[in-house]
This record gives structure tokens, sequence and C-alpha cells, in this order.
């Protein structure tokens, strides 16, 4: 068959749109590899992305808490309406609770009353008074990838790296990146948590590891026998990022071979943590790649 | 020559940036927290830069989507790329796929695959970074939620995407 000549004009543009392609496609395969390279790389610096990141929170986290205070409270709002309906059985349930709560009153300040005594015996020294911000969660920051949250304030407030982070439960989190006006929080339920643990009233050694789930897993047992499910976890302190003692949650048994803890907190009423500092700054960090 | 007037140039610059922005926009609204932590939450971003790429392809470019997903994984703690890896799979998939641009029931069923690669290759991505096994569970629940909400996450979007086109 012949082919029509084709003028310079229409061979210089028919040359453009073959170019124009293999530039789109070269583009297409270029940043593909890019994004997996710096995927799989991320690991090997951190520092970098983390200044970006703490950077990225200053400059979005005005806006971030702009955008969710009218979100908060058409949560209320929606909330308040939807426990209207319940508010005898809440009621009922309230009375219940305060009797049980006033006889709890009366163990703890018998119990108060004995450690007082007893400190005065020992001359005990409880050491410097933990400082504590409480702020506003501004942005969910994880999603199924990762579990983080963001809150509006920096290390002008004096937030600083590895500090914990509280709800009124337990522990949530421990800071991750700190800017000048937002850190982020890695929460204990993110991949990259990692947290040595004391498990029951025998204080059980553990490493408690998050898997992006709801329900952080055990492992690393310092002794054989297995954990009591109910046993409350609590932080051992070892490896010094946490101070010892702060409540988690739970052990349950895995549907499959090992442990799991169910946190105490309640995720999906959580809107304002505490970041306390005890005094003292972390001496390791064992959350492996999370820095 | 032909002088055009200044308003008119930037209103021509402003409807071509128009999808990039309201992407942006979507990015920080999806990072607002949410009482829903346990239940699977539908992709609002991934909706966004889908609806984008069907109906105003030639003002977001794979740039701009590599751009917004860096911009997302900074704002997040996932690993750093990972979105930037997702969008531009997904403009990959998205401006080659045959579907007719009129038809709303073809643009939905053109997302099931889109949001399949999505969650596919973010799954991979953070099992590589990890070097760990990761239940990929709530991964195919995000992808099946982003699937049902699409009607109501997109059709907003596409009208708003439709209604910003920059007309020369």
């Amino acid at each position: 068959m012949e082919e029509t000549p084709r003028s310079i004009g229409e061979t210089l543009d028919h040359g453009l749109r073959i170019a124009g392609r293999v530039l789109q496609r070269l583009s297409f395969a270029g940043l593909a590899v890019l994004a997996f390279g710096l995927v799989l790389i991320g690991k090997i610096d951190t520092r970098i992305v983390d200044g970006a990141r703490s950077t990225i929170a200053d400059v979005t986290a005005p806006v971030l808490d702009g955008l969710s205070y009218p979100l908060a409270s058409a949560y209320e709002w929606f909330q308040d309406i939807s426990t209207i309906g319940g508010l005898m059985a809440e009621n009922r349930r309230l009375r219940e609770e305060n009797a049980r709560l006033a006889n709890l009153r009366l163990i703890a300040h018998d119990l108060k009353a004995e450690n007082a005594g007893l400190r005065r015996l020992l001359r005990f020294d409880p050491g410097p008074v933990a400082k504590s911000v409480s702020t506003r969660i501004i942005a969910d920051t994880g999603g199924v990838f990762a579990r983080s949250l963001m809150v509006h304030v920096g290390s002008t407030h004096g937030i600083r790296k590895h500090l914990p982070v509280l709800a009124a439960e337990g522990l949530v989190g421990r800071v991750q990146t700190v800017g000048r006006q937002a850190a982020r929080v890695l929460l204990l339920t993110d991949l990259n948590s990692k947290i040595p643990v004391a498990i029951g009233e025998q204080r059980r050694r553990a490493i408690m590891i998050g898997t992006n789930g709801p329900t952080p897993r055990l492992e690393f047992f310092a002794s054989d026998t297995d954990p009591v499910p109910g046993a409350i976890v609590l932080t051992s302190g070892d490896g010094g990022v946490f101070r010892p003692g702060l409540p988690i949650g739970i052990v349950e048994p895995d549907a499959g071979t090992g442990w799991r803890v169910r946190p105490f907190v309640d995720w999906d009423r959580l809107d304002f943590v505490r970041i306390v500092d005890y005094g003292a700054p972390p001496k390791v960090d064992l959350a492996q790649g999370a820095d | 020559m032909l002088y055009r007037d200044p308003a008119q140039i930037a209103d021509g610059w402003l409807m071509r940036a128009a999808p990039a922005l309201w992407l942006t926009l979507l990015v920080l609204i999806a990072a607002l927290p949410t009482p829903f932590d346990q239940s699977p939450v539908p992709d609002l971003v991934l909706t966004g830069v889908y609806a984008a790429c069907i109906r105003r392809p030639e003002s977001v470019p794979i740039a701009v989507l590599f751009a917004l997903g860096l911009l997302q994984d900074l704002l997040s703690t996932v690993p750093f790329g990972l979105h930037a890896v997702v969008y531009v799979l997904v403009h990959g998939l998205a401006t080659r796929l045959p579907v007719a641009r009129d038809s709303f029931l073809q643009i939905w069923l053109g997302f099931v695959p889109v949001a399949a690669l999505a969650g596919a290759a973010g799954w991979l991505a953070v099992c590589l970074h990890h070097m760990v096994w990761i239940a990929p569970d709530p991964v195919l629940a995000r992808s099946a939620a982003s699937v049902i909400a699409f009607p109501v996450l997109a059709l907003p979007l596409l009208w708003l995407f439709g209604y910003t086109r920059h007309v020369p």
C-alpha cells in the first residue's frame, strides 16, 4: 500500500507526539521505581524525613486544628443525641458505679494514709514532680499502615522526643517527632512500637509489640510459665524509655498460639491526651526503626 | 499580538490547579481524627485521585500525584514514599482504563481494580519496608469500604472537578 507523504510540519508534530508519549511512559516508570525505592531505603536514614515531617506538622497544625474543631463538635452533638434514648439506663449504671467508687474511695484513703506512714518511716524520696501538658488530638495521621496521632504542642511547650503519652485509662504511646508547635505520637499499637512490660502481680517481663491492629502481641517472655488471662500489663521501665508502672491493658489469649494485650484506652473516644515529663531523659530507645 | 486580561490568565491557572488544590485539601481532611478507629474507613484521597484522573487527567499529571503522595507520607508516619507509589500506579491504571467518562456505573466499576491495586501495592510496600508479614484483612476491608462508599464520596468530587474545568 502506498503511504501518503507527510509535510515537514506533520512529521514534526507526529515526532513530538511520540516523544511526549515516550516521556510520559518513562516518567511513569521512573517515578514508580523512585517511589518504591524511597519506601525501601526509607529505613536507612530517617533524620531527613523526620525533619521534614516536623516541618510539615508545624505548617499544617493550625489548619488541622481549625478543621478538627467543628468536626469534634459535630461528633459530640451526635453522641449527645444518640444517648438521649438511654438516659434512664445510663443513670442507673452511674448510680451503681458511684456506690462502687465510694467504697473504693474509702479503701484508697486508708492506703494513702498507710503509704504516707511507710514513706515517712523509710524516709522515701519520691524524686522530681512530673510535669505534664494536656492537649487535644488534631489529626489521626495513621491509617491501616501506621498508628499515630498529631497534637498541637511542640518543643516550645517543653515537649521532647520519647516522652510518654497518656489518656485517663492508661498509656497511649510516646512522642515520635517534635516540631516547634506540633508533635507526632506513635501509638502503642503501631508496628514500630516495642515496649518492655511487666505482667500481673509477679511482674513477669515481656516485650509488647504493635501489630497495627487493636491488640499488640506479647513476645520474649522472661520465664516459661504462661501469663494469666486478664492479668494487668504495666510498663516495666526496662530500657529507660517509659517510667515503670504505667498501665497499658490486660492480657488475653490469641486465637492462634500467643498472647495479646487489650489496651485500656478506648481509641474511638480518644479526644485528649496528656504528655508527661518525669524529668530524666530516656536512656535507650527500644523501638527499633521508630526514631 | 493578542493580549489576554491578567485576571483571565490567573483564572485559567487557578482552574488548571484546582484539582491539585482540592486533592491537597482532601489529604488534610483525611487526616482529621474520627471516632471510627476500629472500623474500616473509606479512602477519601484515593477516591479523589481516581475521580481527578477520570475527570481532569490533564490537570493531574503523574508528577503532581507523586508530590501529593509524598506530602501525605510526610503528614503521616507511614513509610516515606508509600502513597507516592500508590498514586503513581493509580494514575497509570486509571488513565488507561476503557471507561466511558460520562457513565457513572462504568466509572464506579473501574474503581474496583483501582482500589484493589492501591490496597495491594500499599500492603506489599509496607511488608517489604518492615520485612514482616502483615495481616491483609484491614487493607482488604478498607478497599471494600472505599468501593461501597464510592457513589457518596465520588459524585461530589466528579462534579467539583468537572465544574472547575478550564475553558480556554
